[in-house]
């Protein structure tokens, strides 16, 4: 498969679109939620968790290694035939779609919320759609660059939040080991849904150029992902406290509200400014592989037909975003579309990995 | 070249409507207060507003300044009653024209009275809203915190440009605490209490008065300006401050003087059984500000250990007159130790660390002063 969306990515831009898949709005209020249960071993949960998608990786490098000129939707149908592969890819942009429309719903309110209180919720939803749906028309590589771009400023944004740690009480995160065994592997396991996004390797793989650097690319993708989870996690049980920080929705944001710098003053809205990009960045990869995906699966031609199969993703994900009524319920909602990362991110892979070494030989012929 | 242009239209829509069209305000006729005062409801003719008597707990005064320079008055003082804050806000919409825009307050007074029947029910309102900073000064007043707004200011453009500026950061100036909004949160934590600045009203000025006490976050006890200096050294509130010290050679003063150091604490837990030992390491290290005799630190070497024992010897007897007043008194832990005990075992302590614990520990003091320069002259 050459080339059929009109661009390639290269094994770089393949380390920001993982990143930048995984780290978008959740990172805001991830201490929060895993800390419920992990308490003052938060840090060491997120830091197990990252097996998972580690494991996933991969599985996936050793798939696309069996099957290296097929995309995710041939290999789901060559793995599984023709009725059960395309079942699989429908579910996979269900899953996907019905993520993104979360995201893209929680994203819009805290805009709502902090900076755009007035402006009605469809309006901010409009406007992150659009731009979903414009970036990935321009396809991977724009796609991949933008990643690029946007991780950078990630970098810079995330300097901003060590400003708090002036606040910092280093009892908070002491002793080690204070959850017990069931609270660090119910932590774990809660913990390895914010990895999400790992699971677009599966539609990416086909698009990178040098096969033989996705293992390592994925590697650093999942260190680079971990090391700011963990340091959000750290820094936020630090100046918080674990009770403290259950009584904030977006901890990580409220961080910027307790430190004052002259001049600047208010720290969260510059660090929100940026943010606001880079928290669309989920939706823009997300969006363009369901789209990919959903086109591969109708056999048509990618080059003129995925910018309007974008559109009707972005159409379907607007919907779904409004139907929540309230912010609660949508964070509830996260929490469930989590497991479908279990199934999706976890799953999935595994069970074509399996596939693949069960059916052997067969495939290779097919492939 | 027309997909283009049809693009370019609908980001500029995109553009235009968002930042103007709903949130547009007008900075002219947008009211911030730069000073709050929250108290319990009384009747007065001075409260604006029309909730029925059951509907109203707690009376909200807020100091506005004016935008006009025109105006001979540099600020208006503005009170409406309600059931919590929020809803004294709601109220100011009868009576106060334009916009309220109540996140730019830098500083809450809250009564003694209110502050003694717990003040998260009044502090949820600043704390929930989004574009509320977490970076408020609050502070107690002695009787209604409504006065401390109502005392005529003649030397700050009003009320709460002088109190920011007196509150703010004032442990760098003294040994006073400064609690904002997010210490007052996160010192309710287990095994955590907030304190808070005192302010009283002396020779019609605004001054500090001392330290309130708080368990989590309701008000039990107060502590004057002296046991409020060793609170701050107890507690580990970095602060800069003047101690004066008085030097005696059989039976007479020999000297006076003072000296300006800069606090540090550490702590140390030790268990034996149910027994807890703590240890709080106090070092004072600064330089000699001013004394009273002709002696010469050149000559007489011994002088500057003299100034320092004394120094430590006084801070140590006040620590331990305040340790004993917090466990006899107060009963609370106001010093923010049991988090030291609650980082080694917090699995048996977090359900117990505040009831009855701090009370049962015992707490020695030992105090270092280091004076690192004497100053100019020898």
């Amino acid at each position: 498969m050459k080339d059929k969306t009109g661009s390639t990515i290269t094994t770089k831009q393949l380390i920001f679109i993982i990143v930048g898949s995984q780290v978008g709005i959740r990172f805001l209020f991830l201490p929060r939620e895993v800390s419920a249960i992990a308490a003052e071993d938060t840090w060491l949960v997120v830091l197990l968790a990252a097996i998972a998608p580690i494991i996933i990786i991969f599985l996936i490098d050793r798939l696309g290694k069996r099957m290296p000129d097929m995309g995710f939707t041939q290999m789901s149908q060559a793995l599984f035939g023709k009725f059960l592969g395309s079942l699989l890819i429908v579910l996979f942009v269900a899953y996907t779609i019905g993520f993104e429309s979360l995201i893209v719903r929680i994203f819009s309110e805290v805009t709502k919320l902090y900076l755009l209180p007035k402006t009605p919720l469809p309006v901010v939803l409009f406007m992150y759609v659009f731009n979903i749906v414009y970036i990935g028309s321009k396809g991977a590589r724009v796609i991949g660059r933008l990643n690029e771009l946007l991780f950078y400023l990630l970098l810079a944004n995330f300097l901003v939040l060590l400003i708090p740690l002036g606040a910092a009480d280093y009892t908070n995160i002491l002793p080690v080991g204070a959850a017990g065994w069931d609270g660090i592997a119910r932590g774990t396991v809660m913990a390895i849904a914010y990895y999400a996004g790992v699971e677009i390797l599966l539609v990416f793989y086909s698009l990178v150029n040098r096969k033989d650097e996705i293992l390592k690319a994925g590697m650093i993708a999942t260190a680079i992902t971990t090391v700011l989870y963990v340091s959000i996690v750290i820094i936020c049980t630090l100046v918080f406290g674990v009770a403290g920080m259950q009584h904030q929705l977006f901890p990580a944001l409220i961080l910027l509200k307790v430190v004052q710098i002259p001049v600047i003053e208010r720290l969260e809205f510059i660090f929100l400014f940026f943010w606001l990009g880079m928290g669309a960045r989920p939706a823009i990869n997300m969006g363009f592989a369901a789209s990919l995906s959903f086109t591969q699966l109708l056999k048509i031609d990618e080059k003129k037909y995925l910018p309007y199969m974008l559109m009707g993703v972005g159409l379907a994900i607007f919907i779904i975003a409004l139907l929540p009524p309230d912010i609660l319920i949508v964070l509830k909602l996260s929490e469930y579309a989590g497991y479908g990362f279990y199934v999706v991110g976890i799953a999935y892979p595994l069970i074509f990995y399996i596939t693949a070494l069960v059916r052997g030989e067969k495939v290779k012929q097919s492939a | 070249m027309r997909r283009k242009m049809l693009l370019a239209a609908i980001m500029t829509l995109q553009i235009i409507s968002v930042s103007g069209c709903w949130d547009y305000r007008d900075i002219n006729s947008t009211a911030f207060p730069q000073l709050g005062a929250y108290d319990l409801h009384e009747e007065s003719n001075t409260a604006l507003g029309n909730l029925p008597s059951d509907e109203q707990q707690v009376d909200l005064t807020v100091v506005i300044p004016t935008v006009s320079p025109e105006l001979e008055s540099k600020f208006l003082i503005h009170k409406t009653s309600g059931l919590l804050i929020a809803s004294a806000r709601g109220q100011k919409t009868y009576s106060l024209p334009g916009e309220y825009s109540a996140g730019v307050a830098s500083n809450i007074v809250f009564s003694e009275a209110l502050a003694a029947t717990g003040l998260n029910k009044v502090s949820d309102a600043l704390s929930r809203g989004a574009l509320n900073p977490h970076t408020e000064n609050y502070s107690v007043s002695e009787g209604r915190a409504e006065t401390i707004l109502r005392v005529p200011i003649k030397d700050y453009p009003s009320m709460g440009d002088y109190l920011r500026m007196l509150i703010r950061s004032s442990n760098r100036r003294t040994f006073m605490p400064s609690t904002t909004l997010h210490q007052f949160e996160v010192d309710q934590n287990p095994g955590k209490n907030p304190v808070m600045p005192l302010l009283g009203i002396k020779d019609d000025k605004v001054m500090f008065s001392g330290a309130a006490i708080f368990k989590k976050d309701k008000m039990v006890g107060k502590a004057n300006l002296n046991e409020t200096q060793y609170l701050v050294m107890l507690r580990g509130i970095p602060s800069t401050g003047n101690l004066p010290f008085i030097l005696n050679k059989e039976g007479k003063m020999s000297d006076i003087g003072s000296i300006n150091v800069n606090n540090k604490r550490k702590v140390k837990v030790e268990r034996n059984g149910d027994n807890f030992t703590f240890t709080i390491s106090i070092t004072l290290a600064g330089h000699l500000a001013e004394h009273s005799s002709e002696d010469l630190f050149t000559q007489n070497e011994e002088l500057r250990t003299e100034i320092e024992d004394q120094v430590a010897s006084d801070v140590t007897e006040g620590c331990n007159k305040f340790i004993k007043k917090m466990q006899d008194q107060y009963k609370v832990d106001c010093i923010d130790i049991s988090k030291y005990a609650l980082a080694k075992w917090r699995n048996e302590l977090e359900d117990k660390v505040d009831k009855n614990f701090i009370e049962n520990v015992d707490i020695k003091v030992d105090v270092k002063v280091k004076l690192e320069n004497v100053g100019g002259e020898s």
